[in-house]
């Protein structure tokens, strides 16, 4: 598994490249820190460093009370305040309440994965996906987070911070890109078990390239009508005959379980696993035979009873669900 | 200029009388050495001298430091690499859970507690703690509950919900197995030995100081201790009620904290970092205050800017407690409310400033040695600046809203966990080995250890805030390749076990050198001026002396000779017993003798079968357990028993002739304040369980059903009137006519009745409306306000039985009524909870 | 205990404030909005008294502590006072910029 996934990459740190403008003067905040944090550590220094190797007449001046109503007091009051009125109003102004024009999209935080629902103007569900959201570019993104079980924390670094999933509520995430690209995220408040491997992904396109494709998911996958190659129509077998229908649903077919992530163009997404292994038959093969070796404790069931080709079918069938 | 007004009355022309002349009597110090006798044989177990208990404490508290230390290394190994397969990941998840747990829970502040038990009474020029069963009693519950709970380990059942398990996950439904009950009740017994710790430093460091010790006087050790052990009694009672209430939920189904039965999640994030924000200054005071004390010792100068350090310490300790939410940033809270809480966390940060000045203005007003503490201090204070620092950008909004659940954090709390109190706390060790070991520690190895930790921690953490910023969250077991994650991570590995390396250097140089228990110890190595310093026996000092300074050794001339010449206070045993001086808080003017007791067993087996409650719970072992609690409450009641007697003589002579007497009862007792902070502890539980009310109802306000139409005014009534009969039980004890204690016992017991019989009216009352605990937030809370009030009404008649059986042996006299006052202080505050109690969930929001 | 109130004065007015300001934009989220302008114009004269309690600690404290020279204990008590009422002030101002920053 030397692939690079797609998605969350380290360097440059996400945190200090932001591609949005819910990023962006989080980042400007974010150097001011710094910068603010290892001048008062260097003065800190400084002052020590005269304390103890310094000449008599400045240590005497360092070693009196004045020192601690200056610089112990008065230099901090200064700086605080003016820290906090900036990080206030930056609060206040990446809160503020969603426009009801702007797109919206409902995230459920699961155990271990993430379920994704593209809401309509009304604000019901248009159709489901996983572990993918796709946004258009240049406009803010509503994202309305929830939590299924426990409580989980969705987080994109390049495009903002972070917001708490929990049970019993609904928190408002607004974001933004500003380019195309994929960007990628991991969940952030232990969930137990595999927490570590729930990452997901952020893909945002132009708005013409985003509509074709929502238009593309709300219907059922393409590769369906060409059920005609042989693997693929094997592989619609194995899958109905395996009871995957009860778990997973699959846009235009009998299969309608929701306990686990929508099928329904599984072939087009980049990762499997919740961001943990490059989407391709071989690696959804290996998901499928054997998912607790890759992603130990996740809610679905190792398969030891399907044979190879049968596992090569049913892959090659889910591959064609683009 | 005004001259200092007395508080008690004492003249201060009495104190001239100090130094006496004169030989003292034959046989005087071998008598008082014979009282104050060491232990032999099984006596190790039973001892009670905090010269012994300290040492047992810190060993113990450092055992736990070692084996959470340990649990780090395997951890770092684990994520040295990408996908490493060196832990599974439900070992990974137990052992991060267990390595914060007992970090903080079984080393931190039992180690800054140990610290104020092995340290105080001598700096404060007293013979002893007030209380001493009381620590001996904390230290063994906390030994053998925090090694059972450390064992879970090797069973694979210890917790793994992270060191805050947060619900739903760590609720039944998402944590079936007793693993997260091993936490819940494994730190129960440590909620326990806090407190008791906490009643022991305030009382002490208020009453037992040294004759003239004023305010003013008080070391700057004494002071961090007693506002830690404040905080401990406003934040700890927020822990043991959220325990206590997810322990209900995952047992019984009260559903506190369940979403779908109208508890809240968020509930349980309120009340444990209402308790675990003031609880990482908790463990960073006394550490400060220690600082202070050894920053001032090793440059041999006076602590510049005391006052003003001693004001740092009290607002850290007040504004501590209004930060708490800054944990919750990411939650949804709205923004103007994280928006207090960010600014109260940007001005905590101002005290913290003040003290660090005052260190580097102390190191620049004299001359600071590099020895091991020197290094250690100096090493302290750059860490933990770098800590504070952090602290400041994460309590600002947006940009936690990135670091937030990231190595980035994980690099905060280390840097000021370590900075703040690990490194000044290995220059405590450092500091003091010489007053409690015949040898001090090596300087040679010393300054090995210190570089390698200081290096070791710098390699170890300095990455982390990097590896944050690159995305990567906390708790995770393993990270995926290609991130570029692997580098900071290698990097953090080495640093770790740099940092172990040094341990181990400690760990040789403790075996080599530390040597307590003997006849002598290693003297005042480091010229440092405080009290402790003096030659001192089993009995602390040989007389207990006048204080003038702050720093006694340095600035009162041939103190040491004359404390030891026995030409103060108590340079015997008038009573012929253990004993030490209660002086008055502010002035410190003698008030009373207060007699210690002697060691029992009692309290060691109050320990075994308190742990042994909790831990028989922990496995469902219900017969057990309730066998071992029953057990506990009656050594408690043996333990209890033997105070409160007759003495011989009403006063004595404390020295130069002055008298003052053995027996003091009402509010200038200790007991009294004993009691008085323990029902602080119980008034918070029950604020904390009104917010919890209030909170719950507050997000599900259609769930609550009207309360029941009937009962209010009698149940007030008769709590009200419980509360009249313990006023009249005591003043008619006090009133000392021929009938008075059956008169006074009667009224107490019917105050029980009285009680007990409103809390019937108001549990039976709740019943009959139909409401249950697991079905919603209110039934919930409102049975949990029932259960503690009958926990109280069933801990009352305990004590109601102890003081009809005092009757029965005729103990109860007008002469001694101190047990007659706590007990009704305890019944009057059980008659005043209940009372709150049914206003509150009667009357709001009523319907 | 009067001393002890007297030293801890300003502290506990930060605690009231803190306290007052936090209950105050919780209610208001129960019953409107916790920004709503009605509640923080409340949150705002609630923190308006607040800080005028403190600055009149503070001043009070001066006044003591000049007059007790002499007596440490009442000199260090002053102290304590003055100091407490001065940071207790500026951390209720801190505590007051979220009823009117960003809107």
């Amino acid at each position: 598994m030397t692939e690079p996934i797609d998605g969350l990459q380290g360097w440059p740190p996400p945190v200090l490249d932001p591609a949005g403008p819910f990023a962006g003067p989080v980042n400007t905040l974010s150097w001011a820190l710094f910068g603010i944090v290892i001048a008062v550590f260097v003065v800190v220094m400084i002052a020590l460093g005269i304390a103890l190797f310094g000449p008599r007449s400045w240590r005497r001046r360092i070693g009196g009370e004045k020192v601690l109503w200056g610089l112990g007091l008065a230099f901090p009051v200064v700086v605080l305040s003016a820290l906090l009125v900036w990080g206030l109003g930056l609060t206040a102004q990446l809160s503020e309440d969603p426009d009801p024009s702007e797109m919206r999209v409902r995230v459920t935080g699961e155990m271990w994965w993430w379920r994704v629902a593209y809401l309509d103007a009304q604000g019901n569900e248009a159709f489901q996906d996983a572990n993918e959201v796709h946004i258009p570019v240049g406009q803010p993104v509503v994202f309305e987070l929830e939590a299924a079980d426990v409580i989980h924390s969705f987080w994109v670094p390049r495009l903002g911070g972070k917001m708490d999933m929990i049970p019993g509520r609904r928190n408002i995430l607004r974001l933004q890109a500003d380019e195309p690209g994929s960007y990628g995220g991991q969940c952030a408040e232990y969930c137990g078990g595999p927490h570590a491997l729930m990452g997901l992904i952020v893909v945002a396109h132009t708005p013409e390239d985003f509509a074709a494709w929502r238009a593309k998911q709300a219907a059922p996958s393409t590769g369906l009508v060409a059920a005609s190659a042989l693997p693929v129509a094997a592989g619609r077998q194995v899958f109905q005959a395996s009871g995957c229908g009860a778990c997973h649903a699959i846009n235009g077919t009998d299969a309608n379980g929701q306990a686990g992530p929508d099928l329904s163009h599984v072939g087009s997404r980049r990762t499997l696993g919740a961001g943990i292994l490059p989407n391709n038959q071989g690696t959804l093969a290996g998901w499928i035979s054997d998912s607790q070796a890759i992603k130990p404790g996740n809610r679905m069931p190792a398969y030891p009873v399907l044979t190879g080709q049968q596992l090569r079918d049913v892959s090659a069938y889910l591959e064609s669900l683009e | 200029m005004t001259e200092a007004k007395s508080e008690t009355g004492f003249d201060p022309e009495l104190y001239k009388r100090f130094p006496t002349s004169g030989e003292r009597p034959e046989g005087e110090l071998e008598k008082l050495e014979k009282i104050w006798c060491g232990p032999k044989g099984w006596e190790w177990i039973t001892v009670i001298n905090n010269n012994y208990v300290g040492v047992y404490y810190i060993g113990a508290a450092m055992l736990f430091f070692v084996l959470a230390g340990i649990l780090s290394l395997l951890m770092r190994t684990q994520l040295a690499l990408p996908l490493n397969g060196f832990l599974e990941q439900e070992t990974y998840n137990q052992l991060f859970t267990m390595h914060g747990t007992i970090m903080m829970f079984l080393f931190a502040v039992p180690a800054v507690e140990a610290l104020g038990v092995l340290l105080l009474p001598q700096m404060l020029g007293a013979r002893d703690l007030p209380f001493p069963r009381l620590s001996a009693y904390a230290f063994w519950a906390y030994l053998i509950g925090g090694l059972a709970f450390f064992c879970s380990i090797f069973f694979g059942l210890a917790p793994n919900g992270g060191w805050f398990m947060y619900p739903p996950l760590t609720s039944m439904t998402y944590s079936p197995g007793i693993n997260a009950d091993f936490w819940l009740l494994g730190i129960g017994f440590i909620e326990i030995s806090a407190i008791a710790g906490a009643i022991e430093i305030i009382v002490g460091v208020l009453k037992n100081r040294a004759p003239g010790m004023t305010l003013d006087k008080m070391p700057i050790f004494a002071w961090g201790m007693l506002i830690f052990a404040c905080m401990i009694i406003i934040a700890f009672p927020s822990v043991i009620l959220a325990t206590t209430l997810m322990e209900l939920e995952r047992a019984f189904g009260w559903p506190f904290f369940d979403a779908l039965k109208g508890g809240d999640p968020l509930l349980w994030q309120h009340l444990f970092w209402f308790f675990g924000h003031p609880e990482v200054y908790i463990i960073f005071l006394p550490a400060a205050a220690a600082m202070s004390t050894m920053v001032a010792a090793v440059a041999r100068t006076p602590l510049v800017g005391y006052r003003l350090v001693v004001l740092a310490m009290i607002a850290t300790g007040f504004i501590s407690f209004g930060v708490w939410s800054h944990h919750m940033f990411t939650t949804g809270m709205p923004s103007i409310s994280i928006g207090f809480f960010s600014s109260a966390s940007m001005a905590v940060s101002l005290p913290a400033g003040i003290q660090v000045f005052a260190w580097i203005a102390t190191v620049a007003a004299g001359k600071m040695r590099f020895s091991t503490p020197g290094l250690f201090v100096l090493g302290s204070l750059t860490v933990f600046v770098m800590g504070g620092l952090t602290g400041v950008m994460v309590a600002m909004v947006p940009f936690d809203w990135q670091a937030h659940d990231s190595y980035f954090i994980v690099a905060h709390l280390h840097y000021v966990l370590i900075g703040g109190m690990v490194f000044p706390f290995f220059a405590a060790i450092y500091f003091w080995t010489p007053m409690s070991s015949s040898r001090p520690l090596s300087e040679r190895l010393g300054k090995w250890v210190f570089w390698l930790m200081f290096a070791g921690m710098h390699i170890a953490f300095l990455p982390m805030h990097l590896t944050g910023l690159m995305g990567m969250p906390r708790r995770v077991y393993t990270y995926l390749p290609d991130r570029g994650w692997e580098i900071p991570n290698m990097i953090s590995t080495v640093g770790a076990f740099l940092f172990a390396v040094g341990v181990l250097i400690w760990i040789v140089d403790m075996i080599r050198n530390f040597r307590p228990f003997g006849p002598r110890d290693a003297g005042n190595v480091f010229d440092s001026g405080g009290l402790e310093w003096l030659p001192t026996g089993l009995y602390s000092t040989r007389s207990i002396p006048i204080v003038t300074t702050r720093y006694p050794l340095w600035e009162q001339p041939n103190l040491a000779r004359d404390v030891e010449a026995g030409r103060y206070f108590l340079p015997d045993a008038p009573t012929g017993d253990r004993e030490t001086l209660v002086t008055s808080p502010l002035n410190a003017e003698p008030q009373y003798l207060q007699r210690i007791p002697r060691p029992s067993g009692w309290h060691v087996w109050a320990a075994v079968f308190t742990a042994g409650f909790f831990l028989l719970l922990t496995i469902q072992a219900y017969w057990a357990s309730a066998v071992s609690g029953v057990l506990a409450v009656y050594c408690v009641f043996m333990w209890g028993w033997l105070l409160d007697r007759p003495r011989i003589q009403p006063t004595v002579d404390i020295g130069a002739g002055i008298q003052v007497p053995t027996y003091m009862s009402g509010p200038r007792s200790h007991g009294w304040w004993a009691m008085v902070i323990t029902l602080v502890v119980a008034g918070m539980i029950l604020v904390m369980t009104a917010f919890s009310y209030v909170f719950l109802w507050s997000r599900n306000p259609l769930d609550w059903i009207a309360p029941p139409q009937t009962g209010l005014i009698i149940i007030a009534t008769m709590y009200a009137a419980a509360l009249v009969a313990v006023r009249a039980s005591n003043a008619v004890l006090v009133a000392d006519r021929p009938r008075s204690p059956q008169l006074a016992t009667a009224l107490m017991l019917g105050a029980l009745a009285l009680a007990a019989g409103a809390w019937w009216i108001d549990l039976t009352g709740w019943w009959a409306t139909g409401l249950t605990p697991q079905v919603s937030g209110q039934g919930a809370t409102v049975f949990y306000f029932l259960s503690w009030q009958g926990f109280f009404v069933g801990t009352s008649a305990i004590m109601g039985l102890f003081v009809l059986l005092r009757f029965l042996t005729g103990q109860v006299e007008a002469k001694r009524p101190a047990t007659f006052e706590l007990i009704g202080l305890y019944l009057a505050y059980t008659a005043g909870q209940g009372l709150i109690s049914v206003l509150l969930t009667r009357l709001f929001p009523g319907g | 205990m009067q001393r002890w109130f007297y030293m801890l004065g300003g502290m506990l007015v930060w605690a009231v404030h803190f306290v007052g300001v936090y209950a105050i934009a919780s209610i208001g989220d129960v019953v409107a909005r916790a920004d709503d302008p009605t509640w923080r114009m409340i949150g705002l004269g609630f923190s308006v008294l607040c800080v005028l309690a403190g600055v009149t600690l503070f001043f009070q404290a001066v006044r003591r502590g000049r007059a007790a020279a002499g007596d440490e204990v009442a000199t260090l008590a002053s102290l304590l006072a003055t100091a407490g009422a001065g940071i207790a002030t500026i951390a209720i101002i801190f505590q007051t910029l979220p009823t009117v920053v960003g809107y």
